[in-house]
Order: structure tokens, then sequence, then C-alpha cells
């Protein structure tokens, strides 16, 4: 490997690979003089100007550093590797970059961790006396998330590895229909059957180094024991578990739902509260694990809430105890983004302005004074905090990128009551970009809250949305609080938001010629009301008539069965892109007349040319014409989104903002 | 001749920068950068939400995609002859993108071009790059021949690695090692 001189520690091998983003750096140390131990990892390491984080672990101690223009200056808390190191004992060593975290573990478990956010890229490299660090890696960590229905043919691979216990896919619905059932034919005909004979069964899928991540499923358990969900999974004995027992059960942790950790092999419940499940029945479970914080859903509605010190990485896994079992389907993994802080124990908070003090779960100032925190770059995300002002403005501030850029969701004080605002600071030039009138709080703390789905902010005082606003761009930056003239923040929580799952339709229904009277509500078809003009009746039903080409469709308006309230999008794909010709047109919010047709609402009109790459979009609110645009789409697809989003509609194409504009309603 | 003497030159010297990583080898491929490609295995270039960084190689969709259960129309592939510089257990990943469950593996041949059961790679996640794990093959030092045939149509690649780290997971585009894959002079 090639050297570098770093000093105060000498030479370090560096590795071939440069980091960027969110990367674990792992290797196999093994201690041979614990009482000669010294490793350095240098991250992110600078060529040019020799900046680097820095990892120190001795026997004793370790803790990271910034490392600017030579000098050393600690970050975050030392932390003692204890018994994980051992003489002669391999262990595995990972550092972690999260985000702005830094965080070091040894044999899978917490040993110190820091927040800077500094550096963004650059070498690693490490240097090591009285160990052997062995099989240095860069492993880049990625997009992580996998859905399992457990339907898959034969060929397909399970993506289950299990650990303990009976695991088997069963194929037929557990219910007295299922006799006369054909799998091929069930709405929900794949689920996955964990037993325990004795002990605990386990069963896990994902990576090593996943992290920040909520694993959800549908869970039946079949009889007596417990059914649960696995998260940080490292090996059976280092895990933490989302565990159910039955309301039926007199045991001492019976008619309960628990958060524990497993260390080592030995158990802790992290947090609990009463309350079991009914066998035979069907519940969803979620885990969601980010940092220190784990969170447990049932059926949707968070239970519970904890703090986990010991893992930071690990699989994601099924849980089942006794031998009755548990039915697992719809198994659901995605990035679960969240930070929170009371201000109770030392995360990182950098005073960019004013006086902050931080005491009994309160940050407060007595003048202005703007305080940052975590950078973020999830593109829909919530971010709200407790308030409290008796006199002039306080904010919520997102995108800070510095002092003359950033977004502020400013909540004032005014002679006549409150005003809520988005302001945009672009170098130093402040634009308030909505502005609405909002309830004042006299003597008690106002809870502002702001939502942003990619460039369209809405701002909440309580749970009262008041204003929407479009930002310039998708606000990448710091998180910060801020206000005029004095006050105090407390509980600051910010989470990362996915869309809304998109309504499916079991692949088994999607052939109607045999279940023809399952297509007036099991198709791909069946959200959309088919035209008068293209119905014909077949025994009784109404279905959609066959066509031999598509050009004997025709013009026809379909309607969607439902009505749909709030923020909404679709997505459509236009087939065969740049070899087709024709218009489409999606209207939203609109009513449907006596004949069918279409009155009101928001229309994107849609058109393109065989040949040609160019795609026409245009909006309009019944006859009148919002804006319009024409873009060139040179990937193989075109995939559209058309949203209602407070009070803008956007249209995107592959995911690129190509026309936005303003309505009233 | 003289191509394969400076290639092997060069792996030489690589082979001991290589060897000085503590022991993992990782070699990756472009998958448009062949040795060898048959019809109807093509080269495409271009491609939204992906990763593809200048071009893939794919099977083009057949008509009536996915309602023709009677296998590949073909034996369209890319091989791939490469030099392996240290002799271990080496682990095939491939970046691919699917078309739908359908359209969702390749075979894989590694050396032997005739298996009895030829192996293939396949998961469920269709219409996005990502990177899908094979086989684990010993492999000795010299050349091998790796080869991606048509199984299913409308399936796509665009690179593919083989590495001898246990716990190494590619999760991003990867730079390519260009010095150990032969290729005919033009």
């Amino acid at each position: 490997m090639p050297e570098v001189e770093i000093a105060g520690v000498g030479k370090l091998q560096m590795l071939p690979d440069m980091a960027d983003g969110d990367w674990v750096f792992v290797g196999k140390l093994t201690p041979q003089d614990l009482g000669a131990l010294k490793l350095a990892v240098a991250l992110l390491y600078q060529p040019d100007s020799g900046d680097h984080y820095q990892l120190r672990l001795g026997a004793k101690e370790a803790q990271f550093f910034l490392v600017t223009k030579g000098k050393s200056q600690p970050l975050g808390r030392a932390g003692s590797p204890g018994v994980l190191l051992k003489p002669g004992q391999q262990t595995d060593l990972a550092v972690r970059r999260d985000g702005w975290n830094l965080s070091l573990l040894l044999g899978g478990r917490l040993v110190c961790a820091a927040q800077d956010a500094t550096l963004a890229a650059g070498g690693l490299g490490f240097a090591v006396s009285g160990a052997v660090l062995a099989e240095p890696i860069l492993q880049f960590i990625g997009d992580m998330g996998f859905e399992d229905d457990f339907m898959r043919g034969t060929e397909e691979r399970s993506l289950w590895q299990p650990v303990s216990g009976s695991w088997q896919e069963e194929s037929l619905r557990i219910d007295p229909q299922a006799s006369t059932m054909q799998e091929a034919r069930s709405a929900n005909a794949f689920s996955y059957l964990g037993r325990a004979a004795q002990g605990r069964a386990l069963t896990v899928a994902g990576y090593w180094f996943w992290s920040g991540y909520r694993v959800q499923a549908s869970v039946r358990p079949l009889g007596g024991g417990a059914a649960g969900l696995v998260a940080l999974y490292r090996d059976p004995d280092n895990y933490l578990a989302l565990r159910w027992t039955p309301r039926a059960s007199t045991a001492g942790d019976g008619n309960r739902l628990q958060i524990l950790q497993r260390v080592a092999g030995e158990e802790r419940i992290l947090a609990e509260t009463p309350g079991g499940f009914r066998p035979e029945q069907w519940y969803q479970l979620a885990l969601a694990v980010n940092g220190p914080w784990v969170k447990a859903y049932l059926d949707g509605e968070l239970l519970l809430s904890a703090r986990n010190e010991a893992f930071r990485q690990g699989k994601c896994g099924l849980l089942v105890e006794g031998n009755a079992g548990v039915n697992f389907d719809d198994v659901v993994l995605a990035p679960w983004g969240y930070f929170a802080d009371d201000f109770l124990d030392g995360s990182r908070w950098d005073a960019i302005s004013g006086k902050w003090e931080r005491a009994a779960g309160r940050y407060s100032t007595g003048g202005t004074g703007l305080l940052l925190g975590p950078p973020i770059d999830w593109p829909r995300f919530a971010f709200n905090a407790d308030a409290h002002v008796d006199k002039g403005s306080a904010g919520l501030v997102v995108g800070y990128r510095d002092a003359k850029n950033y977004t502020l969701l400013r909540y004032s004080l005014t002679s006549g009551g409150a005003r809520l605002e988005v302001v945009q600071v672009t170098e130093g030039q402040e634009k308030v970009l909505a502005s609405a009138p909002a309830e004042r709080v006299a003597g008690l703390a106002v809870r502002l809250g702001l939502q942003v789905d990619r460039n369209v902010l809405a701002g909440e005082v309580g749970d009262t949305r008041l204003l929407w606003a479009l930002l310039p761009a998708v606000p990448t930056g710091r998180l910060g609080l801020y206000t005029s003239s004095g006050g105090w923040f407390s509980f600051v929580e910010s989470q990362r938001m996915e869309p809304p799952p998109v309504a499916h339709v079991t692949k088994e229904f999607r052939d109607d010629k045999e279940h023809w009277e399952m297509a007036a509500w099991a198709t791909r078809r069946s959200p959309w009301l088919i035209p008068p003009g293209l119905q014909v009746e077949r025994e009784g039903n109404l279905i959609l008539r066959d066509f031999s080409s598509p050009s004997e469709f025709g013009n026809h308006v379909w309607w969607t069965k439902g009505t749909y309230f709030g923020d909404k999008a679709v997505f459509f794909k236009i087939p065969s892109w740049g070899r087709v010709s024709g218009t489409a047109r999606v209207t939203l919010d609109a009513r449907r007349g006596a004949g069918g047709e279409v009155l009101g609402g928001y229309t994107l009109a849609v058109g393109a040319k065989a040949g040609s790459k160019a795609l026409y979009l245009g909006l309009s609110a019944a006859d009148r014409a919002l804006a319009e645009t024409t873009v060139t789409v040179e990937e193989e697809e075109c995939a559209i989104e058309f949203a209602h989003l407070g009070s803008f509609l956007q249209v995107r194409v592959n995911d690129n903002l190509v026309l936005q504009t303003a309505v009233s309603g | 001749m003289k191509r394969l003497v400076l290639t092997l030159a060069l792996a030489t010297v690589l082979v001991a920068c290589l060897a000085g990583t503590a022991g993992a080898v990782t070699l990756v491929f472009e998958a448009e950068h062949y040795t060898w490609i048959k019809p109807s295995m093509r080269v495409g270039t271009g491609d939204s939400n992906g990763s593809d960084s200048g071009g893939h190689i794919y099977i083009p969709l057949r008509p009536r995609h996915g309602e023709d259960e009677s296998g590949p129309a073909d034996d369209g592939n890319a091989t791939y002859k490469v030099y392996v510089p240290v002799a271990g257990d080496y682990t095939l990943w491939g970046l691919v993108r699917w078309y739908d469950g359908c359209g969702n593996s390749f075979y894989v041949m590694v050396d032997d071009m005739n298996p009895e059961n030829p192996a293939y790679i396949t998961d469920a996640r269709y219409q996005q790059w990502h990177w899908v794990k094979g086989r684990t093959y010993r492999l000795s030092v010299g050349y091998h021949l790796i080869r991606f045939q048509y199984r299913e149509d409308g399936a796509k690649l665009d690179q593919f690695l083989i590495t001898t780290a246990e716990d190494f997971v590619p999760t991003r585009h990867m730079p390519e090692t260009p010095a150990y894959l032969w290729r005919p002079s033009s």
C-alpha cells in the first residue's frame, strides 16, 4: 500500500480507495501486547493540506479527533474498549461514517462516537503497533431496502438465512378455505412460517453493514410463544429485537410488547408496554433503528421508544418462540432517517451566533442566536421543535450552507397575535416566500414544525398546517434553531419521510380472462371505472372489451373509483417512448359530470410524437392555461409524476422537476 | 502478442500492489468492454435512473415478452477473458438492471462454457440498477473465461466483478481494472 507520513503518528498504510458519502472501514484486529497497543486510523485524509479525522485506539481509551493545519481537536467523547480487546484474540474493528456521525465498533459493540461535518471525502489509512490489523477494506453503504411477499417462483432464491429453528415458505392460505384454493389464484398465497421447537427461531436478511432502517412485517402468531422482529443482528448472541407475547399468557413476560437488547448472550429490556396478541390474527409490526434511537410500531402506531448504546449495524430478521409457529408476510425494509435531541445528553450543536446554554433539557439564549445541528440530505423530511419566546421571533432553519444561505421557518410575535413565515436567505438577502397568521400561545412553548417534500416546504404551528412555499431547491444542509430576542428550545426531532406506498394489485388477478368476475375490483384496471363506450356485458357484468390494436382505444375519460384528499401525485410512464404519437390528459381534484366529462380540477396535458424525444407538458385549470414547457427526454424511458402539493402543481420527468406553478387550492 | 506481453507485465506489477492490500483482490470489468460478443447480446448506451456510466450489454425485449415460456431464443452472450493474479475463491457480482420477473436473469459460465446445469444470477428487484451476488469460484493464477449469456430477454448488465474479500458487498459503480482484461487487437 502507498504510505503517508503524519506528524505524531508516523507512517500510515493508505487504502487505494477514496471514501465519500457513508461508508465503513473494517479490519480484523488482533492485539499482541495490550500495553503497547496503538492504532491510528486517518479518515478522509486530504493529501494537499494533510487535514483529516483521526481515530486513536489504545487498550484503555479510544477517541476521534479532527486534525486541521497539524493541530488536533478532540471530537465527541472518549470511550473504553474494556474487555473487547484481548491479547491473541481477533476482533472485528469497524469505523463508520453515517452522515456527520463517526463511530468505532469493536466486535460489533459501540466504543466511541463523534459528530462533525468538516470533511466529506478523502483517503483512508492506518498505522498499528502492538497488534495486527488484517484484511482492511472500505465498504460503501449505498442504498438499502427490500420487500418480500414470499411470492416467488421456484427459481428465485430466498433472501433469508435461517439461523435457528425451522423456516419454510408456505404456499397456501392458512384458513378453512385453504383446501378449496389454488395457489395460483390466491390473493395471499404465500407466507413464511417460523417455528421454534426449543429456544428461539431466528432468520435474517440484508448485510452486516446496514444501519438506519425500519423493518416491517405482517405477523400472524399461531399459538403461544412469541413473535417479533430483529434489527442490527450480528450473531445469535448480539442483536436488538421487538418481541411480542400472547395476551392470554400468564408468564412473567406475557401479554406485553418489548424492545430487548441481546449483548454477548445476555438480554436486557430497553422498553416495554402491556398488551399481547391474539393467536390466528394478522398484525403489522415494525422496528426502526437509527444511531441510538429505536422505535417500535404496532399496526402503524408508535408504541415504544428506546435508546440503544450497544449496536450500530447489522442485518434485520424475524423471530419466533414456540412450536405453534408464526406466519410472516409482506416484509419491507426501508431507510429510516431519524434524529432527536432532548438536550439532556450532549449531542453536538454549534452556536453560530449568540450565547447558548444547555440546562435542564433546554437550549436557551438571551438575544439573537443561531444554533446548528446535524446536516440533512433527505429529499423528504419533517423537522420540529418546541420553542418558547416572549418577544421577537423563533424559528427552524433548514438547508443551512453558510451564514448567507439557508431557509428559515420563522414564528414571530406581533401586536395582534403571531405570524408564521417562510424566509429564504440567499447570498445574505432575505425574501419572504410565504406568510400566514398564526395563533399566539401565551406563556407556553409552541410546537414549530415543517415538512419538506423535495422543494415544497409546509409550515405548521402545533398540529395545524398554515402555509406552503416553493423553495429554489431541495434544502440540503444543516438543521438549526433561531431566535431574534432570546428564548429557549426543547425536544428537537427530525425524521426522514418516505413517499406513501402505492396501491398495488396481486399478480394473480391481472389475468381476468378466466376470472372476469374479479375484473371489476381486482385487476390492474380495477381502480378505474371503465368508460361506457368501452364496456361489454358478460354474464351480467360489465367488463372492458377486447382490442386488437391500440388505435381502437379511442378518446375516453377514465375515472378513479376513489376520492383522494390532501397532497397527491400520479405516476405513469409513456410506453415505447420515442416510438409513439399522441396526447394524454391527467386531471387531479376534478368532478365528474353527468356524462362522465371532466369538470374543474387541474389538468396535465402530455404530448409526444413518434421519432422525436421531445415531450410537451401543459398545465391548466379548467380552460385556463397555467404553464407549459417542452422538454427533451433522451433516456429510454419516460416516467412522469404529476403532483398537487399544498398550493403548488409540479411535474417531474424521470425525477427531474420540469414544470411547476402556484395554484389557489 | 505484444499486447499480451504488455498486459502480463502490467498485471505482474499490479499483483504486487494488490497482494499488499492484506490479501483481498477485487477485479472490476465494464460489461461493454467484452472480449467477444455474440448476438442477440448487444451493447447499449444511456439509461435513466441508473449508474450506467457509459454502456452496458443487454438482451433486447422480444415480442410478447413474458408470454412465451419456451426459454431463450438463442445463446447470445458476452465473454470476457480475464487474468487472475492471485489464486483464491472469487465471488462474482453483477451490476444489473432487470426488466421484470420474466427478464431478470443471465446465465453465468466460468471456464466451462457447456455446463450441464448452468448457473445464473437473478433476484426480484426490477427497473433499477443494483448489484446481484453470484457464485463463488475457485480460480487459479492465469487466464479464465467468464461469460454472461441470454437466459431471459430484457436483462441488462453494466459491470461485473470478482473478489476474494468475503465480507465485501459492492453498492455503487466501481472503478474498472482494465489491466486484467484481455481484448483482441482491433
